[in-house]
């Protein structure tokens, strides 16, 4: 059988002109057909005051998911920071489903879950898209806690997803 | 030995018919109180005269045949202006005097007499008479029928015994009786068991002994009971019923037509139906207990305990009339499920115990079809008026308290509905609490069975829709409460073990047909024992103490359903609130983190709306919650009450979480359904923050009308004291909702209790310093 692995990249939507972006793709495609969930670039250059996107995509997501919980650390909140009112859901939990994110100190707390009865999820596309929002020259990363990066199936018990390592963004701001 | 019954059990009527001569007096069982000419102690029935003229009676007809009224018929003889007259009713017509060709039945029949042309001029219907008793009018020619001490061609007096209850002598307390049973087969094990498993449990007879006193011939004996009886297979000791007036109409035992013999198959501890019954009858009618060592032919077939059966003379000892439909559940279950208007659906799962030859199920069939079918709306005013709720709500505490599941909270068997047409309730009464205290499991674990957490109110139709009506499941909480402190409290338990333990050691310990060894009784009573069937069997004191402890921390505890976060009974778009108003607040988290769709109990937090939140139980309102409102999207579950925020947006609270519902907007993302709703909510919920009222207005109550309780808005252009007041329609005071208070300016709420009102039109009433509105609401219990 061959195996896929696709990671997708969201092209980063610049807000403002004057000061170009320059994101790294996560990696290369692979072959494997190991689950896999990874932002869309783990390098973001921008400059001040300037916005970009950044998707979590997955691929090879097994059926069972049916939610998804993470918190996302941003080591230096005075660089860089989430709008969470921009926050997009993707396509990956389906057309009805619900995505939550809020700010709260330097901490992104997310979920997103589909609803029951809703059969158009995928296995694989975006789950959401993230407005970042940068403040003020410098460095920071974006580290997502393992702890609290949680997958649940049907029933809302917590289930293991072997193989997921969200890699950290790092966000380089410049003026 | 025979005691007087209540008049109750008497189905007296007396008609005149314009001549005054009436029948007086009459004594169906004379024994000793009155001799005729030649000294034989015979029946007689006593007529009177009120008139001022003496009447003769020649040609008048006197019967105990309605249809025959002239089976005996008057010489010339007269009865003076008011005067007596007796007349032997002993079946002796060659005797001198009047003595009839007849008997009165000292079990009940009638008395007529007519006058010479045949035309009734009196009748009495009478039910069975007592040894020496006899039954006259009081005032005489006038009064009402009563039992009295016999006044033989005299004028009636009021004296009479004192009325007793069957069974008053043999049901006594912690008193062991001796019943000795012989048959008149000799191999009596065989024909009891034919008799019971192919003649359709056919009575044999046999004589019974009681106490070396009393001997009772031809009274019906067959073995009894379901999986009571499948389970004694491996012992003669199986579970009997007697039934006195089987072959001799007139007999009875303690004035009881019928009488349980219990085995105690899977309670070695011989107490479980005597505790279980002694608790039930402080809260409902429910059958007395007593023990006997029972004998056949000298030798111990064992120890048993000896339970009150429910029939006519158990109901006229709870109610008024015994005389309308008692209903039982059958062995194989009865869910009170609706299959339609034919009472043949129902007549496999049900049995009528009484009025067979009618046969009339009508009333029973639509009591089922209004429980399953009526709307919650309606539910209590519409059900209320056929089903009696309180006794089925005490029955169903009763069970959970007891964890007594062979029961229609478990099993859907056990129990009786006495169809009270007095007041046009059905009234539920329990049977067979032999395996309660935790015998019989019905696959949940006995000591930790939630009280609402029910999983198979699907299929019990009566517990889901009670339970399900917020008003009626606080009266199920609070008859939980209240058993549990009362009779059901472990003290209460442990007292009676300790008072019956030594009584019954003796007994226990002789009954070598018993299923258990002796170890098991006196480990029993305290600590858990494995049947041989492999069931356990909780100790009787450590049960009552752990159950006890649970129903306590679970009726102090909340009940979180993940994902109804404001608690309302459904997961919806609205539960995204609780989630913003509380994020990152944190209280004690449940036992078990989980989202699973089951009430999980939790420890309130300080804030109390913030306990289910917490949708999952880890301790944190955050983002983990809201996984629970997709995952249970749609579900429901029996609201309790609404805990969120009252009555969720009164502008106080609209004020104070604004930002929060701001942040909760701005946090929210999809292009479902689920998500335009939430954010079409926190639209309309962040913009009515802003808008003050333009003028003062007093609401309409919603709902209305109520049955439990129901919220009062009102809005103010600017801050002021209020006073809101609930008045009946005599303009009386009911009660002050607000006295005085201050509010700010905006809408505000009230919840209105309708607990403690009689249902009826009220009216509130809005003051303040120089307005006044009034608006009508209708409460309905």
């Amino acid at each position: 059988m061959v195996k896929y692995a696709v990671i997708l990249l969201l092209i980063p939507v610049m807000m403002m002109a004057g000061c170009s972006d320059d994101s790294s793709p996560t990696s290369t495609p692979s072959t494997s057909d190991d689950p896999s969930l990874a932002f869309s670039s783990t390098s973001v250059t921008m400059c001040s005051s300037d916005e970009t996107a950044i998707s979590l995509d997955g691929d090879n997501m097994p059926e069972e998911v049916f939610a998804l919980s993470f918190e996302l650390q941003v080591s230096d909140a005075d660089v860089i920071t989430f709008d969470a009112s921009q926050s997009e859901i993707g396509s990956l939990f389906g057309d009805e489903a619900i995505l939550f994110t809020q700010m709260e100190d330097d901490v992104l707390y997310a979920t997103v879950t589909r609803i029951q009865s809703d059969t158009t999820w995928q296995t694989e596309g975006t789950v959401l898209t993230l407005t970042l929002q940068a403040q003020a020259a410098g460095s920071a990363t974006l580290n997502m806690l393992v702890d609290a990066l949680v997958f649940y199936n049907e029933a809302g018990n917590e289930i293991e997803v072997e193989g997921i390592n969200v890699a950290d963004v790092s966000v380089t701001v410049t003026n | 030995m025979r005691s007087l019954i209540c008049t109750l059990l008497l189905f007296t009527t007396a008609v005149a018919f314009g001549q005054d001569v009436v029948i007086n007096e009459f004594m169906a069982d004379n024994d000793t109180t009155v001799a005729d000419q030649d000294g034989d102690f015979d029946d007689w029935v006593e007529l009177y005269n009120p008139g001022d003229e003496a009447v003769n009676l020649n040609g008048f007809g006197l019967s105990d045949d309605p249809d025959d009224l002239m089976q005996w018929v008057f010489p010339d003889t007269s009865i003076a202006a008011r005067g007596f007259l007796i007349i032997w009713t002993d079946d002796d017509e060659d005797q001198e005097g009047l003595h009839t060709n007849f008997k009165l039945s000292s079990s009940g029949e009638d008395v007529c007499l007519a006058t010479a042309d045949g035309s009734l001029l009196d009748q009495v219907t009478f039910g069975p008479q007592y040894l020496d008793i006899s039954f006259g009018r009081y005032p005489d020619g006038t009064g009402e029928f009563q039992f009295m001490y016999p006044t033989c061609g005299e004028p009636n007096t009021s004296d009479g015994p004192e009325e007793t209850v069957p069974g008053d002598g043999l049901f006594e307390p912690f008193t062991i009786h001796k019943i000795e049973l012989h048959f008149y087969v000799d191999a009596w094990q065989d024909s009891m068991a034919y008799n019971y498993e192919v003649l359709d449990e056919e009575y044999l007879p046999c004589q019974v002994t009681y106490n070396d006193t009393m001997v009772l011939d031809s009274v019906g004996i067959r073995y009894k009971g379901n999986s009571t009886y499948t389970l004694s297979q491996g012992t003669p000791k199986k579970p009997l019923t007697l039934k006195f007036d089987k072959f001799n109409d007139a007999a009875n035992f303690f004035d009881l037509d019928k009488l349980n013999l219990h085995n105690g198959v899977c309670d070695p501890t011989f107490m479980r139906e005597t505790i279980a019954y002694s608790i039930a009858r402080e809260y409902m009618p429910a059958p007395r207990t007593t023990y006997a060592d029972v004998y056949v032919d000298g030798e111990l077939l064992g120890f048993y305990t000896l339970v009150e059966q429910v029939d006519e003379l158990f109901l006229a000892r709870h109610f008024e009339n015994n005389g309308y439909n008692l209903y039982k559940a059958g062995d194989d279950g009865a869910p009170l499920v609706y299959y339609g208007d034919d009472q043949s659906e129902y007549e496999e799962e049900y049995e009528l115990k009484t009025n067979d030859d009618e046969n009339d199920w009508a009333r029973f069939v639509e009591m089922i079809s209004v429980l399953n079918n009526t709307d919650n709306d309606e539910f209590v005013s519409v059900v209320g008026q056929i089903l009696d709720f309180d006794s089925c709500l005490k029955l169903l505490a009763y069970n959970m308290v007891l964890s007594n599941f062979d029961s229609y909270t478990g099993s859907a068997r056990n129990y009786y509905f006495y169809d009270y047409e007095t007041n046009g309730q059905f009234v539920m009464m329990p049977w067979d609490v032999n395996e309660a205290f935790g015998v019989y499991s019905n696959g949940w674990d006995v000591i930790d069975q939630d009280i609402l957490a029910i999983s198979n109110l699907d299929d019990r139709p009566l517990n889901r829709r009670l339970l399900e009506q917020g008003s009626l499941q606080s009266i199920y909480l609070d008859y939980i409460s209240e058993i549990l402190d009362g009779a059901a409290h472990p003290d209460s338990v442990a007292a009676l073990v300790v008072q019956l333990a030594p009584l019954l050691e003796s007994h226990v310990l002789a009954d070598e047909n018993k299923l258990y060894t002796d170890n098991m009784f006196y480990r029993n009573l305290e600590g858990t024992v494995t049947l041989s069937d492999g069931r356990r069997v909780p100790g009787l004191t450590s049960f009552s103490q752990q159950r006890y402890d649970v129903l306590q921390a679970q009726l102090s505890s909340e009940l979180v359903y993940p994902g109804d976060t404001n608690n309302d009974g459904v997961v919806s778009a609205e539960d995204i609130l609780p989630i913003g108003v509380y994020f990152l607040t944190s209280g004690t988290g449940r036992s078990c983190t989980s989202n699973r769709w089951n009430g999980q109990r939790c420890t309130p937090w300080t804030e109390l709306a913030a306990t289910y939140a917490d949708a999952n139980g880890d301790g944190s309102v955050d983002e983990q919650d809201v996984v629970a409102i997709g995952v249970n999207w749609s579900k429901t579950h029996l609201v309790a009450e609404d805990s969120f925020l009252g009555d969720s947006f009164g502008p106080e609270v609209l004020e104070e979480y604004r930002e929060n519902f701001t942040k909760l907007y701005n946090s929210l993302s999809g292009n479902g359904e689920a998500v335009t709703r939430m954010r079409t909510l926190l639209e309309s919920v962040v913009g009515e923050t802003n808008a003050l009222p333009t003028e003062l207005s007093l609401a309409q109550n919603y709902p209305n009308p109520f049955n439990s309780s129901t919220i009062i808005q009102f809005s103010l252009p600017q801050e002021q004291d209020v006073t809101l007041t609930l008045i009946n329609v005599l303009g009386q005071e009911v009660q002050q909702l607000i006295r005085g208070q201050h509010f700010a300016p905006g809408t505000h709420q009230v919840r209105l209790d309708g607990s403690g009102l009689a249902s009826g039109i009220y009216f509130y009433r809005l003051e303040t310093a120089n307005q006044t509105m009034i608006r009508k609401l209708v409460y309905s219990k």
